[in-house]
């Protein structure tokens, strides 16, 4: 099981797609506490602090789930500035898009994404996605941002 | 551009040339033969002018001679007979003299010949009085006095006349060696002007002919190092302004084609920048697109999975729940077909969109996916296509049969993309009047191969020839599935192969499609 601390930030536009994503999760046996954010700026603002909105608790180790195409700011752009930042870098991202663009994911993997999931249409797939990235989230070590690290229960 | 002075055609130069050399040379010759001629006789009659002057002077001084002589034998002749003689030499000595005198003064002198001349006759006027004398003296037998009047009076008259007959003999000898002298001057300077104007001629002829050798030849090597140019594709070289009508028209048919072709180049720089342009737009519209549209797809099958894992749940519900029979029938009828038909429809629903934007995202990374180009095995490749309509081939009752393909050039999963749509079209527009019959051939053709995908199905009619090879167009969207994208990729996967597709048909009797590919 995934270390029970660890809180999945699902950064999704869409809230359907980020139902299917919670439940999918939740399906494969994947129990942490899971936290919606609907655009780019939410997701900066959560992680840097900052605006209206909530912000991440410090200590708190959190691996983000990152759709590319999203208005305002796209995942790219949060990916860049997420490993740009010295603390927030530690951070596990895996970028979860439609598109399969060989330049895309490239283009992710050089700005240091962990990983990249495909969201197929087809359901079947996109479960077994899923359950792969929950087999990677068991296996991860998550760091804890503002922390000490590495954490062994 | 050449000036106007430049602009004398070389032909007429060169024409000109020669005729002022033969002009020039005919002149000279004429000058020499003729004017050399005329001035020989001019001479030639003037010398005979002096020699007569010359012959008469001295016949003059002769006869005078004559007379002295004469009139010294009549003083000393003792004889009456001898004294006679004497007087008829003295009287013929005088008409000789006097006449050659007249003769002289009747010609043209110069002012010294004519005062030479002169003062003869006056001193031949002196001279008879004093022979008169003389002979009335020796008449009287005073032979002193006749002695002495000969030694004072006679003698020194006769001898001054003399004296200036000669001067006037050697001034007309003189007057001929000057006008000989005169005359080989002149005759020197003809001959000198005529050689030097030949040479003169000849120098220009030679120049003349420099320039325009020069002139060819340089217009020569500047066409050499234009055409050179032009071949390296520099068609911006100009070649400069050429002299001669023939050179400068050649330069300016050369430049005005190495202008037009500039310009065509430019315009085709454009118009492919400009198709550059718009295909990236085309395809960017189409990439977003179909991403965009893909994103609400996945949650509608999502959802649609969602429902259906509900749905079992439901069901596993109801059997075990102990439902009062008509109840449990509405709600078996429910949850076992018309919910599972629904979602059997957004399935088939949502399974087309998707493969419409795969289609479409298919289409769009066509342009950009690179081409392998290799020796294609044809009978393999379309066995495959062939085995891969499988399934609906077989529900269709479709045969198909495949001649022996030649082998061609392309990038294997492109063509095999071309065929398997072909055939899929074949077997899709089928009719329901008799069993599908597929039909796969090829042939060498030069240096290309043509394969013909022939079908006995509804076929095209001609005004729609043109039509189905464009996007998302489908001869009868209600009949048939498919998303309308089959031939654009034939079209466009051919296009990049270097290859053409073609169509016959006949609505009602089938189709005939025809690919062209280079052949290996």
């Amino acid at each position: 099981m995934l270390k029970r601390e660890v809180v999945i930030l699902i950064a999704e536009d869409d809230d359907a797609h980020a139902s299917l994503i919670r439940r999918n999760l939740e399906r494969a046996g994947i129990v942490n506490e899971q936290h919606v954010l609907s655009d780019g700026q939410a997701v900066i603002d959560f992680l840097f602090c900052q605006g209206e909105g909530p912000h991440r608790r410090s200590g708190v180790p959190y691996l983000l789930l990152l759709d590319i195409r999203m208005p305002g700011v796209d995942g790219i752009e949060v990916l860049r500035r997420v490993k740009e930042d010295k603390e927030l870098r530690k951070m596990p991202v895996i970028m979860v898009t439609t598109t399969d663009d060989p330049r895309e994911v490239e283009r992710c993997h050089g700005l240091g994404c962990s990983n990249y999931v495909t969201k197929p249409v087809d359901y079947r797939q996109f479960v077994e996605a899923i359950r792969r990235l929950g087999l990677f989230l068991l296996v991860v070590e998550v760091p804890r941002i503002n922390g000490e690290g590495g954490q062994a229960d | 551009m050449a000036g106007p002075a430049l602009r004398i055609p070389l032909r007429l130069l060169l024409a000109l040339g020669l005729a002022l050399l033969v002009l020039t040379v005919g002149v000279t010759a004429w000058w020499g033969l003729f004017g050399m001629r005329s001035l020989n006789e001019k001479l030639a009659l003037a010398h005979a002018d002096l020699f007569e002057r010359a012959r008469l002077m001295n016949e003059a001084r002769s006869a005078l001679s004559g007379i002295d002589r004469a009139t010294l034998n009549h003083v000393l002749a003792s004889v009456r007979s001898e004294m006679e003689a004497c007087e008829v030499v003295v009287r013929e000595s005088d008409a000789v003299f006097s006449d050659r005198l007249q003769r002289l003064s009747a010609q043209p002198l110069t002012p010294r010949g004519r005062q030479l001349l002169d003062s003869v006759s006056v001193l031949a006027g002196r001279i008879e009085p004093v022979r008169q004398r003389m002979l009335l003296l020796s008449a009287a037998g005073r032979d002193g006095e006749v002695l002495s009047l000969r030694q004072q009076q006679w003698k020194p008259v006769v001898e001054e006349m003399d004296a200036a007959m000669a001067a006037f003999a050697a001034f007309q000898d003189a007057r001929l060696d000057a006008e000989r002298r005169d005359a080989g001057i002149l005759y020197r300077r003809s001959v000198g002007q005529a050689v030097a104007a030949v040479c003169g001629v000849l120098v220009l002829a030679l120049l003349a002919y420099a320039l325009s050798t020069g002139l060819v030849n340089r217009a020569l090597r500047d066409f050499i190092q234009a055409t050179q140019e032009f071949a390296r594709g520099n068609f911006g070289h100009r070649i400069r302004p050429q002299a001669g009508r023939e050179l400068s028209r050649l330069a300016g048919a050369l430049n005005t084609m190495a202008e037009e072709r500039q310009r065509s180049d430019a315009e085709r720089e454009r118009l492919t920048e400009e198709l550059r342009r718009k295909n990236e737009e085309l395809e960017q519209i189409v990439y977003a697109a179909s991403h965009d549209l893909r994103s609400p797809l996945v949650s509608v099958e999502g959802f649609t999975s969602e429902l259906k894992t509900a749905v079992g749940d439901l069901l596993s519900v109801v059997h075990v729940e102990n439902l009062p029979e008509p109840l449990l029938e509405r709600v078996s009828r429910i949850v076992e077909h018309e919910i599972p038909e629904a979602v059997n429809y957004i399935e088939a629903g949502t399974r087309k969109m998707s493969s419409l934007l795969d289609g479409l995202l298919r289409l769009s990374r066509l342009g950009r996916v690179p081409v392998k180009l290799e020796e294609l095995d044809m009978n393999g490749l379309v066995a495959q296509a062939v085995a891969a309509l499988g399934y609906a081939s077989r529900q269709a009752g479709a045969t198909v049969e495949v001649g022996e393909l030649p082998r061609c050039r392309g990038d294997g999963a492109m063509v095999g993309q071309v065929f398997s749509n072909l055939l899929e079209n074949a077997v899709k527009y089928r009719t329901p009047k008799r069993a599908p019959f597929i039909r796969v051939t090829g042939r060498r053709q030069g240096a290309l191969v043509e394969y013909c995908v022939e079908d006995n199905g509804v076929g095209i009619p001609p005004r729609l020839h043109g039509k189905v090879f464009e996007l998302f167009h489908q001869v009868d969207p209600r009949g048939s599935p498919g998303e309308g994208l089959g031939l654009a990729i034939v079209t466009r996967i051919l296009g990049r192969l270097g290859g053409s597709v073609r169509l016959e048909s006949e609505p009602g009797e089938g189709s005939r499609f025809y690919v062209s590919l280079p052949a290996a």
